[in-house]
């Protein structure tokens, strides 16, 4: 027998296998910073929703010095712009969470930051259908809920076409319809409940018997009648009763009907109220209110500007979510499918991503407004905030410069730990040069040159309150010379008058506050520069809305009069109908039962009779 | 055109001579995750370092990563599917926190659904298509190899210049 050695192993392949091994390793060697700096471009650009350059990436493998040179991460909200520059940022990284596939930042520092340089290349990318409709979606609510048409002046000098004005939109006649109706409804129920309990055959019986007995006694009667005519009595008294409680019963359900008959009727003043101005709405005509005049100017650069911090409150919740629970994530791309990454929190170990601290002692160069000596501290940035079990905290502040801002400082914290998640970021800004305001409506705009300005958010879960003031000692007020001026020499007039009002203004605050949820946001701007326009609209055209708006009420009022003036009287009719027809009937039943109750007094006198 | 031939000719000699059919059908076998999982994966690696060490057809191993590679790539979804199944399901939660949370095995990306759905996939077929390879290159030895010699295709090549120029390089055994 022949034995038979079967080899299952290839030891000469040890060393082209340590060869291949070798070259891996020299590979990542040679291409690490180029892989780092990929994984910093792509993971930026991921996080941030448009593209972030590195110009030069170099990483120690033994000692984790990260440095990156030429940092460039676009706004995304303005592709041609970088929402920050960084000349160099060098940062140390733990060894042992790499080998976790987890970024941990330990210290890093940056030099040379600029805010807002402009782009050769536009940093847009083609966003993921999902991810872009999600994101976009919540920009385009909140711009879509806070922003109101701006100021239209042109109307008032227009003849007011009443005739816009459609009666089925108003809501007096829908109440005085629904009020006809119910009064209609009301109406045949309860006659229909007389008809049902039908009084007549008791009460004609009661008058047959009282009747009968009316001249009888004992010596007609007999004892045996007599006896026989108080039991008589007697169920014919208990039946009146009956009837009596079925119709005083019948009594209060018509009291309660006219009570919510009259419930119907109060609505209508208020319907009429909301009519009057859905009405007004239709005409557009201006409104003198303080509290509307702010929006119609402004609500359209604040919804806007209100819009980019949206997108990263959204942005922020997204990628950096609360819990323990796993979370899905889009595999990066390749050229096979990406997949999905399930992320597996977990606590006491280390997150995906955390930068533990960075202090960050910036000096802006230059004779920009931008210009001076900035501090900044980020704790504790993360990806996972449940897995590292602290809130991320940040802070800004500006330590002096030759021009620019007098102050800046900026801070905050993110608390993404648990549900719901807490953000809040507080920023005030002394002596920036504050943006322009295009005038909505007024063909102009109010350059508020230097000044305060003061940013708060705070949300809690979808909850969100805030407040954006901008405050300028001296403003400057810029009419566009090249719009046409209104063909109507009135318009043209009111607009003169106006921009009068407004170039008496030296000083002006916007107030915009905004509270609600992400998805159903509120605003409110107050401004002073309302006030001056309020009063010079009231001097300039009050005769004119007044009339106007007295032209909308009586279009309303026409449309709507007889329809309530139906409701009313058929309430009235109904109430009468049936309210008489019960009296009625228990005036009759009354007579009978007195009739009925002294026959029994009558009879029960007699000896043996009880 | 030299390296096409090469190609061939390595795996036309898997099948014909290099080791037993048991060999090159595990090759085969083998070769299949790298066509069927994510190339650039910490586990290819150590799938190769398998290949090189153990006497299992090379070439076969380079037979089945041919074959599956557009096969990997039509069963992206699927993959997909499997692996979002593996990776959400609550029983299988302890492993993969595990995983994740380990030096150098988190690097493996199991996590990501279509390497997890792919490697899954890749070990489920691995002992059914050893025995499939394995019957289908007994079949081939037997009955097809001899079939083939006598394509017109194939003595064209062979006959040809290139091919010619390529045996005066690479002598085949």
């Amino acid at each position: 027998m022949v034995a038979v050695h079967v080899r299952y192993i290839r030891w000469k392949a040890l060393l082209p296998l340590s060869v291949v091994l070798g070259l891996i390793a020299l590979w990542a060697l040679l291409f690490a910073d180029r892989t780092l700096k990929w994984a910093v471009e792509a993971g930026g650009t991921a996080a941030v929703g448009a593209r972030v350059d590195v110009a030069r990436a170099q990483l120690g493998i033994l000692d984790g010095r990260v440095a990156l040179e030429g940092l460039a991460v676009t706004d995304p909200n303005a592709p041609m712009t970088n929402m920050f520059e960084v000349e160099a940022l060098v940062f140390t990284v733990g060894l042992r969470p790499a080998l976790e596939k987890k970024v941990v930042i330990d210290t890093a520092s940056a030099l040379g930051i600029r805010f807002g340089t402009p782009r050769r290349v536009s940093g847009a990318i083609p966003q993921k259908r999902k991810d872009a409709e999600e994101t976009s979606a919540v920009m385009e609510a909140f711009r879509r809920q806070v922003k109101v048409p701006p100021l239209e002046l042109s109307t008032l000098t227009k003849s007011v076409d009443v005739g816009a004005i459609s009666a089925d939109s108003l809501a007096t006649l829908r109440e005085a319809r629904h009020a006809l109706a119910f009064a209609d409804t009301a109406k045949a129920k309860l006659l229909a409940d007389i008809a049902a309990a039908d009084p007549r055959p008791t009460l004609d019986s009661a008058q047959a018997l009282a009747t009968r007995l009316q001249s009888a006694n004992l010596r007609t009667l007999g004892i045996g009648g007599a006896r026989q005519a108080v039991t008589d009595v007697r169920r014919t008294l208990r039946d009146l009763g009956q009837l009596d409680d079925k119709l005083k019963a019948l009594d209060t359900e018509t009291r309660g009907n006219a009570a919510g008959m009259q419930a119907r009727l109060a609505a209508i003043p208020a319907a009429r109220t909301e009519d009057y101005a859905y009405a007004r709405s239709l005409l557009k005509l201006p409104s003198f209110e303080v509290p509307s005049i702010g929006p119609q100017l402004f609500s359209d650069l604040v919804a806007e500007k209100m819009a980019g911090v949206m997108y990263w409150l959204e942005r922020a919740q997204k990628y950096v979510p609360p819990g323990l629970q796993r979370q899905m994530q889009p595999g990066r791309d390749r050229v096979r499918a990406a997949g999905t990454d399930v992320l597996f929190p977990k606590e006491r170990v280390y997150p995906d991503f955390l930068m533990r601290l960075a202090e960050l002692s910036l000096t802006l160069g230059g004779e920009g407004a931008n210009a001076g000596n900035y501090s900044a501290k980020i704790v504790g940035l993360t990806s996972q905030p449940a897995v590292y079990g602290a809130p991320t905290t940040f802070a800004l502040s500006r330590l002096g410069g030759q021009a620019g801002p007098r102050d800046i400082r900026v801070q905050g914290f993110f608390d993404h730990r648990s549900a719901p998640v807490r953000d809040t970021i507080a920023a005030s800004f002394v002596g920036i040069t504050l943006p322009t305001f295009p005038l909505g409506g007024l063909g102009g705009a109010v350059v508020l040159g230097s000044g305060f300005s003061q940013l708060t958010v705070e949300r809690r879960g979808e909850a969100m309150t805030g407040r954006w003031l901008w405050r300028a000692p001296s403003v400057t007020w810029q009419r566009d010379s090249t719009r046409p001026r209104p063909a109507n020499a009135r318009t043209a007039f009111v607009e003169d008058a106006l921009w009068r009002a407004l170039a008496r203004v030296d000083s002006v605050e916007i107030d915009a506050r905004f509270g609600g949820t992400l998805r159903n946001p509120t605003l409110a701007i107050r401004t002073n520069i309302a006030d001056a326009m309020a009063n010079a609209l009231k001097e300039q055209l009050g005769e004119e809305v007044r009339r106007a708006e007295q032209q909308v009420r009586a279009r309303v009022n026409a449309l709507v009069d007889e329809e309530v003036a139906k409701a009313r009287a058929a309430a009235e009719a109904a109430k009468v109908q049936v309210t008489e027809r019960i009296a009625a009937e228990r005036a009759r039943l009354e007579v009978q039962k007195t009739a009925l109750e002294a026959r029994l007094r009558e009879l029960t006198r007699i000896p043996g009779i009880s | 055109m030299m390296l096409v031939l090469k190609f061939l000719q390595t795996l036309l000699k898997a099948l014909n001579s290099d080791g037993t059919p048991g060999q090159v059908g595990m090759g085969m076998a083998v070769g299949l995750c790298f066509g069927l999982t994510p190339l650039v994966s910490l586990h290819n690696l150590l799938v190769l370092a398998v290949a090189m060490l153990t006497t299992l057809s090379f070439p076969g191993v380079f037979l089945g990563w041919a074959i599956a590679t557009p096969l990997g790539f039509m069963l992206d979804p699927l993959f997909d599917r499997i692996g979002m199944a593996l990776l959400t399901n609550d029983a299988l939660a302890p492993m993969f926190v595990w995983i994740v949370n380990t030096p150098v095995i988190a690097l493996s990306r199991l996590n990501n659904s279509v390497v997890l759905g792919s490697l899954v996939a890749w070990l489920v077929l691995l002992v059914p298509s050893y025995f499939l390879f394995t019957v289908l290159v007994r079949r081939y030895r037997a009955d097809v190899y001899a079939h083939v010699q006598k394509w017109k295709v194939v003595q064209v090549v062979k006959g040809s210049k290139a091919f010619e120029l390529y045996q005066s390089w690479w002598p085949s055994t």
